[in-house]
């Protein structure tokens, strides 16, 4: 667990947290190298709010197209009627042949009109995203699952980017988000938004950048290196999942859920990598 | 005639002769007439409105049908194409489709049946920065209407604004909506608004109240529908099962109980209604597995013909002709060669039996 980590290291994120939050750099994201906890996929993917059983997510799975499902881990901004995964039922999807995408949804930007919202000051927005990170560190240490380079996207939603102070409270809230996440053993931050209202481009500029990001953009267009209002040249390196179109019911096998469409050229959990089949996601 | 169905309806065109584009071809006459493949944009709606009368909403165009569904016409409507939008069809000549574009909802209404619109534009201030996802129209008399417009957010928040109308139209106000979901409009302006749970308004949206539905069971998901026929529909998920429990009132509408129980063979997630239709014979619930749909008794009525995948299903008062959109996807080989499919299918024998009138087919 993180909170068993040495005192000194303590110390020294606490500085460098300090300094982190202080000195904003233009930092071009570099994607890691392949580990086990972690895989690059190419390929589509959805997610729900409810799926309801792990045979549902079965349906899903066989003679579909297919390969990746957005996991949510929990948050303060869960929605009540959103399913619950125990740790046997994650175990359950992964032999289905899931690979995931981890989402956590806490609070959300402060001029928003959601229930759970993070600080307008910035040492303590940088503070709740850590704290944010922690908690859903802690969740995938409880899941049993290989937290060294696993991918965790936060689901940031839309909110008046051309409010200065809220931008800047987000941008505070991101960069200690990424930064807990990197601390070893580190994980590999992500943020899910949309692309031009939870201004994702702004990311690509705070102190400690997002490995990738998962841009919502329901233009029906899967190709994850148009991803409207973030230029083609941030997240470049397999850095993208893109939600491509939004809510709306499909059957397979007999199953019927309301799911979101992605197109996947990033990072997943677990690995090995799923490469490009031809699918449209590159 | 009153929408009966809950959710997006897909569906609508014409007949016979596969390959035609917008306009299926007349039936050929042939025992087993093919459908027609249509091409374009796959439908986001569709209801057959009179015997004779029904349209189709996709992305990119309205189509009618005067003919039952055996011809489908283009009509020019006056809002942007590819952005979300709804429509509803009191009758074969009053109609409305609704289209939003950043905060302002384009209200485009016909009153001889799509030969002419009026439009108007509306402004919905958005809860959400990122806009709005999708809408709903709905009206219960030709002075009362409503408008949903569901905010674009992730799958893990339902946000919404009402617009309301008690002039037909002239004017609309705007308030949050107490949550996204499913809309009706009675007759004299009360607005049935339908998600976890059911909400009701007599003020135009400008205050809500909530509804108090007794279940049967302790499911882990509800997902509620307007009132029809006289009933709330309650799609309960409980871990790989689903039934429908269809809840009366006798408070006129606060308090809904003494639930019917009714298993589905289908299965589905959280958020998935179950569509059902009015009948002179009390509501019917369609199951999304092939083949089957259920009155109040629980009786099966086993209806032919319909596949997968049922999202909703609309039917004249007297219950004889009717319209049902499904959706469901195919691969061929594995994870390869798949494919999404529409049908718009149609009865003229009270249910009994269904044909594929129309397909729509997009790469998946």
């Amino acid at each position: 667990m993180r909170v068993k980590k040495e005192r000194w290291r303590k110390r020294l994120a606490a500085v460098a947290a300090l300094l982190a939050g202080l000195v904003p750099v233009l930092v071009v994201p570099a994607a890691g190298t392949a580990q086990a906890s972690f895989g690059i996929s190419q390929r589509m993917g959805w997610d729900a709010c409810g799926i309801g059983s792990t045979a549902n997510a079965q349906a899903f799975w066989n003679n579909t197209p297919y390969w990746n499902m957005g996991l949510y881990l929990g948050g303060s901004s869960y929605g009540s009627g959103c399913t619950r995964w125990t740790t046997a039922q994650v175990n359950t999807l992964r032999s289905q042949g899931w690979m995931f995408l981890p989402l956590w949804v806490g609070p959300q930007a402060p001029c928003t009109g959601f229930g759970s919202r993070f600080s307008y000051d910035g040492p303590t927005a940088f503070q709740q995203g850590r704290n944010e990170a922690t908690a859903a560190y802690n969740k995938i240490t409880t899941l049993g699952w290989d937290v060294l380079n696993a991918p965790i996207i936060y689901d940031l939603e839309a909110f008046n980017t051309g409010n200065s102070s809220c931008l800047a409270a987000a941008k505070q809230f991101i960069s200690g988000w990424v930064y807990q996440l990197h601390l070893a053993p580190a994980q590999k931050a992500g943020v899910y938004g949309s692309g031009c209202a939870s201004g994702l481009s702004s990311y690509a500029s705070i102190a400690n950048v997002p490995d990738f990001i998962h841009g919502a953009d329901w233009s029906g267009n899967r190709y994850t290196g148009t991803i409207t209002c973030v230029p083609s040249g941030y997240w470049t390196n397999s850095q993208r999942h893109k939600q491509y179109r939004g809510d709306h019911n499909e059957t397979w096998n007999g199953v019927t859920l309301n799911i979101d469409n992605d197109c996947s050229n990033g990072p997943v959990y677990p690995g090995p990598s799923q490469l490009d089949n031809g699918q449209g996601c590159v | 005639m009153k929408r009966t169905t809950s959710g997006v309806l897909i569906a609508a065109c014409a007949l016979t002769l596969a390959g035609c584009a917008a306009t299926p071809r007349p039936d050929t006459g042939s025992a087993s007439a093919a459908a027609a493949a249509m091409t374009g944009a796959e439908p986001l709606d569709a209801a057959l409105v009179t015997p004779d009368f029904g349209w189709v909403l996709t992305a990119d165009r309205l189509l009618v049908s005067r003919d039952g569904g055996t011809t489908l016409t283009p009509v020019e409507v006056p809002v942007q194409a590819g952005v979300p939008r709804a429509a509803y069809f009191a009758d074969a000549r009053t109609g409305v489709v609704a289209a939003v574009t950043g905060e302002t909802i384009t209200v485009a209404s016909t009153t001889d049946g799509g030969t002419t619109w009026r439009s108007t534009a509306v402004r919905a201030p958005a809860v959400s920065a990122a806009g709005y996802a999708a809408l709903a129209v709905s009206f219960g008399d030709g002075s009362h209407g409503a408008i949903l417009a569901r905010a674009a957010t992730s799958q893990a928040f339902s946000l919404g604004t009402i617009l309301a109308t008690g002039d037909g139209g002239a004017s609309w106000s705007a308030h949050p909506a107490p949550e996204a979901g499913a809309l009706l409009v009675e007759p004299g302006g009360r607005i049935w608004l339908a998600g976890a749970a059911l909400h009701s308004s007599t003020d135009r949206g400008r205050s809500w109240a909530r509804a108090e539905l007794e279940l049967a069971g302790s499911g882990e998901a509800v997902t509620v529908s307007p009132p029809v026929a006289g009933t709330v529909p309650v799609t309960v998920v409980t871990g790989g099962r689903t039934e429908v429990q269809l809840l009366t009132s006798t408070d006129g509408g606060r308090r809904w109980g003494r639930p019917a129980r009714l298993p589905a063979v289908g299965r589905t997630g959280p958020g998935v209604r179950l569509a059902v239709a009015a009948t002179p014979g009390g509501p019917v619930v369609f199951d999304t597995a092939a083949g089957h749909a259920y009155r109040r008794d629980g009786t099966d009525l086993r209806p032919a013909g319909l596949p997968d995948g049922v999202q909703a299903v609309t039917l004249t008062p007297d219950g004889r002709y009717g319209w049902a959109l499904a959706g469901y996807g195919t691969c061929r080989t594995g994870k390869q060669d798949c494919t999404y499919h529409h049908d718009l299918l149609a009865t003229t024998d009270a249910g009994a039996t269904w044909r594929t009138t129309a397909t729509w087919a997009r790469p998946a």
